[in-house]
């Protein structure tokens, strides 16, 4: 039974690993949709969340099944459970990656003719600090390693920083019609979901650290 | 009730079957009022450990002990030491449960008739506080005089555990109290055995992982490393501690079922 046990789990591994990928591939195709304002590949985003949300209920599934079946302690107990929460960041990041993707439709249909540069390259310096991010969360889950996994979180004071800059400017360099704050708040909303995919990849980055130290401590002390 | 109070300390506890040692170098202190778990994988020494506290591994010839058992101060294995006293204050209760082919009622009487002489009405509410303490008086009070050994396995054991708080031990030793039980009456025992510890100090082996996390708010893992070698305390902590992040890598493969 125990090597029953074992197998099941690999198999979930395997299966948030593909999630992962899956969401992975969801940010960047809506950061480059973004980019390009190019509103067919924020459909494929779009299109695809319906896979990453199946994923996540049928590997919730399987950890409940697990669970019940085999009593798991210690670091099985701590993995199981840190999975069945890694999957709900995971979900929610694909849905952000929708989130900006709408907001890529949107102002694709108005033809609205662009951003100042300044604004633009500021969120593709944050999409390039979120990236990696998500990538080391990812890469720390999979291959377990508990030194990228603490190292997660440190862009998040520049991307925050960031943020403010891109408010700034977007409210300061307007002229305040009806348009321009529609647009505003677009461009407002896409840099607050960039940023949440940062945190909400540090948060997997935490749960990894936990499953693998046992140490409760880093949801305290932040990491 | 469970308090810092050390009620047992075990120091550097060794025991040998003939030329054979079996444990080795056991240091450990035990809470007064706490429930002990000693858990290992079979034939590394848990239950000889167990009997260690009321000395009935004297019962078996060519024994020996090393280092010391203090319970309340006193090394119980020095000779002055009354055996038929320490095993009045230190109860057991058995894999499977072993009343005598007698009424409920003489069961539970049956001990404290040994040590001193009750009125019939003194006799009487022994029986009933001590079938109410396991748990069984609402079951049995209208068949004190039928034969113990018409109750179900669950209703037995809870009986043996019955008789044996009748003589008022502070300590119980519980070797895998619940194995020949079916879910339902496991599930009565480790009730029973959660409000014991209000009152008495236990220890209990047990090879069901699950009941070991339940139960105990510590436990203590025995293991032998190599054939031909004594069992050793590889780790002793906090239950909710080995259970979830246990300290030796030992622990967690053989909690974990990677071994054992």
């Amino acid at each position: 039974m125990r090597e029953t046990f074992h197998h099941k789990l690999e198999e979930i591994n395997e299966d948030v690993i593909l999630m992962g990928s899956l969401v992975q591939e969801a940010v960047y195709n809506s950061i480059e949709a973004f980019i390009e304002m190019n509103a067919d590949l924020a459909q494929k985003v779009i299109d695809g969340d319906e896979k990453i949300n199946e994923s996540d209920i049928s590997i919730e599934e399987k950890c409940i099944v697990l669970q019940a079946e085999h009593q798991p302690v210690a670091k099985d107990l701590r993995y199981l459970h840190s999975i069945s929460i890694i999957i709900k960041y995971l979900e929610r990041i694909g849905d952000l990656a929708v989130n900006i993707s709408k907001i890529v439709k949107r102002l694709a249909r108005e033809k609205r003719k662009y951003l100042d540069r300044e604004i633009m390259d500021l969120l593709i310096e944050m999409g390039n600090l979120v990236k990696p991010e998500l990538n080391g969360a990812l890469e720390s889950f999979k291959n377990k390693d508990i030194k990228l996994a603490s190292k997660l979180g440190k862009s998040d004071d520049m991307v925050d920083e960031i943020q403010k800059m891109i408010f700034r400017k977007l409210f300061t360099s307007h002229k305040c019609s009806e348009e321009d704050i529609k647009f505003i708040t677009n461009i407002v909303l896409a840099s607050r979901y960039l940023e949440r995919i940062g945190d909400q990849s540090v948060n997997i980055g935490q749960r990894v650290l936990y499953f693998l130290s046992g140490d409760y401590k880093v949801f305290h002390n932040g990491v | 009730m469970s308090g810092d109070k050390i009620k047992i300390k075990v120091r550097n506890y060794g025991f040998y079957y003939g030329a054979v040692k079996v444990l080795s170098d056991i240091s450990m202190d035990i809470q007064e009022n706490t429930i002990t778990a000693i858990i290992g994988p079979s034939g590394c020494g848990k239950s000889t450990f167990l009997r260690t506290f009321n000395r009935m591994n004297e019962l078996l010839p060519n024994t020996r002990v090393e280092g010391d058992i203090i319970i309340d101060g006193i090394d119980i294995y020095k000779d002055n030491i009354d055996v038929v006293d320490l095993r009045k204050r230190i109860g057991m209760v058995f894999q499977r449960p072993n009343p005598f082919p007698k009424t409920i009622y003489e069961n539970v009487i049956y001990g404290p008739r040994l040590h001193r002489k009750y009125t019939k009405k003194q006799l009487g509410s022994i029986v009933e506080n001590s079938l109410k303490r396991a748990a069984l008086w609402d079951e049995v009070k209208h068949k004190l005089n039928t034969n113990a050994l018409d109750l179900s396995g669950g209703q037995q054991q809870r009986l043996c555990i019955a008789r044996l708080l009748a003589v008022n031990p502070e300590i119980i030793l519980m070797d895998e109290p619940a194995s020949a039980l079916d879910p339902s009456s496991t599930q009565k025992i480790e009730d029973l055995i959660d409000e014991l510890k209000e009152n008495y100090t236990i220890i209990i082996v047990t090879h069901n992982m699950q009941q070991a996390a339940r139960v105990s708010q510590k436990v203590a893992f025995l293991l032998t490393e190599n054939i031909c070698e004594p069992a050793t305390l590889v780790e002793y902590d906090d239950t909710n501690k080995i259970f979830t992040n246990p300290g030796d890598k030992r622990t967690e493969d053989y909690i974990t079922g990677r071994f054992g």
